[in-house]
């Protein structure tokens, strides 16, 4: 078994208080592993994106802990640990259009996260490198701004973006709800790409959708009102739902 | 640095490229070339009012007061019988010193305010919206009096009194969009890998509330124009002695009813230099913005 | 012919978005119209709702039930907005007004084309609230209370509260959840259908169309590239446009040897 890279243990998150509190987690444990990419999965208002969140150190838990290579993130003790994380992973959002400065080129979006990390080094050659992998052409994208790019350019831009400091994990919070079918396509090619150039690195993508994630995930949690209802590898867990749940979020990614 | 310059990241054009892009989309615009086209001669005559006015400010004439223009006098004299065009061409100096001072300090305290407002800490930005909300019920008149009083009437008053004023008014407005840029994921991602609040604020934040700040700022100059013929008509501005459009102005208003057209030329000064100043916001506005202009929007790699 | 567009021609600023597109919906048929964004389909939306923007320039003839649209003014389109023809959005978020509640939402267009009792139009927006599968309860609750699918068949219900014989769907699938996704297509299919209605249905994902549509029309660049029954061109798509479309719809839906659900 490899290195545990990620874990949260445990976590509960509360919204609100008194009347209107509301319960987005109710006692989650997962784990991700060196090289493992594993997709969270479940409808709008199941808490995926909320334990995403809190994992790559986006959000505070209530209760519970989230460990990065076996040491809290959470609290004081952890402040340290958590910038760790944070200059050891990538997020790529749901809408590249919010995710990227509307006034930046996709060039100074790409380098930005690389300038904020290494002082000099060879700034133009890795932007350049994490345009290719993305799967875009640098010498006709990057001096363009995000209005002048398609959804599904943009959101490669917004993986370059991610991937340019070689991080040991990429969050991808619902990477393609925002994209046409079609781009979709591009971005499961572009996720994979990323992975091929970097087998190390463990990815977790939050998706609605059982019809993307089959394509880029080793393994699956199921996710329904705050609680881990199913987990496995994908495979698995696609020819042997052993949830209602699981088999609805099946029946609709099949049509 | 040296090795940046063929980088794809430092693929920019000069920032003077920028500014002449600029321009020349504004001189594009029927509205942009007119305020231009005054804000030039503006600036000359107050150059040149520095060295030269055609009649010494201080030449009076007690035979020809209130004399209609004339080849010797081409805008006619005052009460005193000193020349009236010599007058407005001094004036539209200190008019063009205030307007600017005025910019630059409501430009400063309007950052500064912003950047309190959209701060992390509850206590900067909460802070900040309650000072706001306080000082921005202070009325300019009311400020400019209260400086008066120890500082006595002076440039300085009018500029701290308008920059004050309108920096705060500044603040306020961009507020909700500079509050969406900070809430923004792209803020958010850049702040997880590690760029640092200022450099956010600076990079991020400024470039997406520029187009509000622009047109604020002119107004802002626009009215504090406004604002020193108002307050040097109270006695409270530019101190007597010293040419200004309203000092113009109070010298001539008293007598409106029987030489209404001293007060014409000086009125007419202060309305085409108001309405150039907030027409160029407007065209500066959609010039400088990548999003309205295309041609900022064009790859070019620089000579 | 419930609606025929011909020969439509749409430019703005200067730019052609659409370009010489015919196309019909013929009585009770259900039609789609697909393509990637930027391809000018909501444009074509928009002219047949007569809602684009003043820079716009049209050319070519727009018929409903015979009745020439292009040209009429807005009066006249006002009228046939909401009675004529019904409309759902692409995001209920957007097109529901927050301030209302269920019931208020749903009776706007009564209100507007119809001349009714406060108790007929209550009568009305229950039974429809019934027909979207809400319960009745929910009419008086506010639009932002519910959730997604739910808000959807509020727009669903609002856009045939009035019985029109056209109703547009614009992307009404897009912004929702796979689960829910599946229940809105069945259920718009249904109604349509309930109602002898005609439907143009508008998406970009080929799995979709194929459970709303019998025939489409493959939009590319502005152009109709393609067009003919839904699942002949899903089995056997002859451009290359229409191919890419119908490779990343298959390649994104599930094929589990042994899974269920499946039909």
């Amino acid at each position: 078994m490899s290195d545990v890279v990620l874990e949260a243990r445990g976590v509960h998150k509360t919204f609100g208080r008194g009347k209107t509190h509301h319960e987005a987690l109710r006692g989650v444990d997962l784990v991700v592993r060196e090289g493992q990419s594993v997709a969270v999965i479940g409808e709008s208002g199941s808490g995926k994106s909320t334990l995403t969140r809190i994992l790559f150190g986006l959000d505070c838990p209530t209760t519970g802990d989230v460990l990065f290579h076996g040491r809290s993130i959470t609290g004081k003790e952890g402040r340290e640990r958590l910038l760790a994380l944070r200059r050891a992973s990538g997020v790529v959002y749901q809408n590249p259009f919010e995710s990227l400065d509307p006034r930046w080129t996709a060039a100074q979006s790409v380098a930005e996260p690389l300038l904020a990390q290494v002082a000099d080094a060879n700034i133009d050659e890795r932007v350049d490198e994490a345009f290719r992998v993305a799967g875009l052409d640098a010498g006709r994208y990057a001096n363009r701004f995000p209005m002048d790019l398609s959804g599904g350019q943009a959101q490669r831009v917004a993986i370059a973006r991610a991937m340019v400091t070689s991080p040991q994990v990429l969050l991808a919070d619902e990477p393609m709800s925002a994209i046409d079918v079609a781009a979709r396509v591009q971005i499961v090619d572009s996720l994979r790409r990323v992975r091929e150039a970097n087998p190390d690195m463990a990815m977790v993508v939050v998706s609605h959708d059982l019809g993307v994630v089959q394509h880029i995930a080793d393994r699956l949690v199921v996710m329904h009102n705050g609680l881990v209802v199913e987990r496995g590898e994908t495979h698995a867990v696609l020819r042997h739902p052993t949830h209602e749940y699981t088999r609805t979020l099946i029946a609709a990614a099949s049509w | 640095m040296t090795n940046r310059s063929r980088s794809v990241y430092a693929r920019k054009r000069s920032p003077w490229r920028s500014i002449g892009i600029v321009m020349r989309s504004v001189w594009a615009r029927g509205t942009g070339k007119f305020s231009l086209i005054v804000l030039a001669i503006w600036l000359v005559v107050s150059l040149v009012s520095l060295f030269w006015t055609p009649h010494s400010l201080w030449a009076t004439d007690g035979y020809h007061v209130w004399s209609s223009p004339s080849r010797a006098h081409w805008l006619g004299t005052d009460g005193t019988g000193a020349d009236i065009a010599s007058w407005l061409m001094a004036g539209a100096g200190v008019d063009l010193l205030i307007a600017v001072l005025t910019v630059v300090v409501a430009l400063a305290i309007g950052l500064l305010l912003t950047a309190c407002m959209v701060a992390r800490s509850t206590v900067l930005s909460r802070g900040s919206v309650v000072l706001i909300d306080a000082l921005i019920s202070i009325p300019t008149i009311l400020v400019a009096l209260m400086l008066a009083v120890p500082f006595g009437a002076s440039v300085g008053v009018i500029v701290a009194a308008c920059g004050l004023s309108y920096g705060l008014n500044m603040a306020r407005v961009c507020r909700p969009q500079a509050l969406r840029v900070a809430n923004s994921s792209f803020v958010e991602s850049a702040r997880h890998s590690g760029v640092g609040a200022w450099r956010v604020f600076m990079r991020h934040v400024v470039p997406n509330i520029r187009s509000v700040m622009m047109v604020q700022l002119s107004l802002s100059a626009g009215t504090a124009v406004l604002a020193e013929a108002g307050l040097t008509y109270l006695g409270v501005g530019v101190p007597s002695g010293v040419p200004s459009w309203g000092h113009s102005l109070a010298t001539s208003a008293k007598f409106i009813t029987v030489y209404p057209l001293t007060v014409v030329w000086i009125g007419g000064c202060v309305t085409i230099a108001v309405i150039a100043l907030n027409l160029l916001g407007d065209a500066l506005r959609d010039a400088s913005d990548p999003l309205t202009n295309p041609a900022l929007r064009q790859v070019d790699y620089g000579a | 012919m419930a609606l025929e567009c011909e020969g439509l021609s749409i430019d703005i600023g200067g730019t052609s978005v659409v370009r010489d597109v015919s196309l019909s919906v013929g009585d009770g048929e259900r039609v789609g119209l697909i393509g990637s964004s930027g391809s000018g389909k909501s444009m074509i939306v928009r002219s047949v709702m007569g809602l684009l923007p003043p820079t716009a320039h049209v050319s070519g003839s727009v018929r409903l039930h015979g009745n020439e649209l292009a040209g009429l003014d807005d009066a006249s389109m006002s009228l046939l907005r909401g009675s004529a023809i019904g409309m759902v959005f692409q995001n209920p978020q957007n097109a529901l007004n927050p301030v209302l509640t269920v019931a208020q939402q749903i009776e706007l267009p009564l209100r507007l084309h119809y001349d009714l009792s406060g108790g007929e139009r209550r009568a009305r927006v229950l039974r429809m609230l019934g027909k979207v599968g809400l319960p009745e309860s929910f009419a008086d609750r506010s639009v932002m209370a519910l959730s997604g699918g739910q808000q959807q068949r509020v727009g669903i219900a609002t856009a045939l509260v009035t019985s029109p014989r056209m109703i547009i769907a614009d992307e009404p699938t897009t912004a929702l959840d796979a689960t829910t996704q599946r229940q809105i297509v069945d259920l718009l299919r249904e109604l349509v259908d309930e109602l002898g209605a005609s439907m143009l249905f508008i998406t970009h994902d080929f799995a979709v169309l194929s459970r709303a549509t019998t025939r489409c029309y493959v939009l590319h660049e502005g152009r109709i590239v393609e067009s003919g029954s839904t699942d002949g061109i899903l089995d056997h798509p002859r451009t290359t446009y229409a191919k890419t479309l119908v490779e990343a719809a298959k390649a994104l839906s599930l094929h589990v040897e042994e899974g269920n659900g499946d039909e």
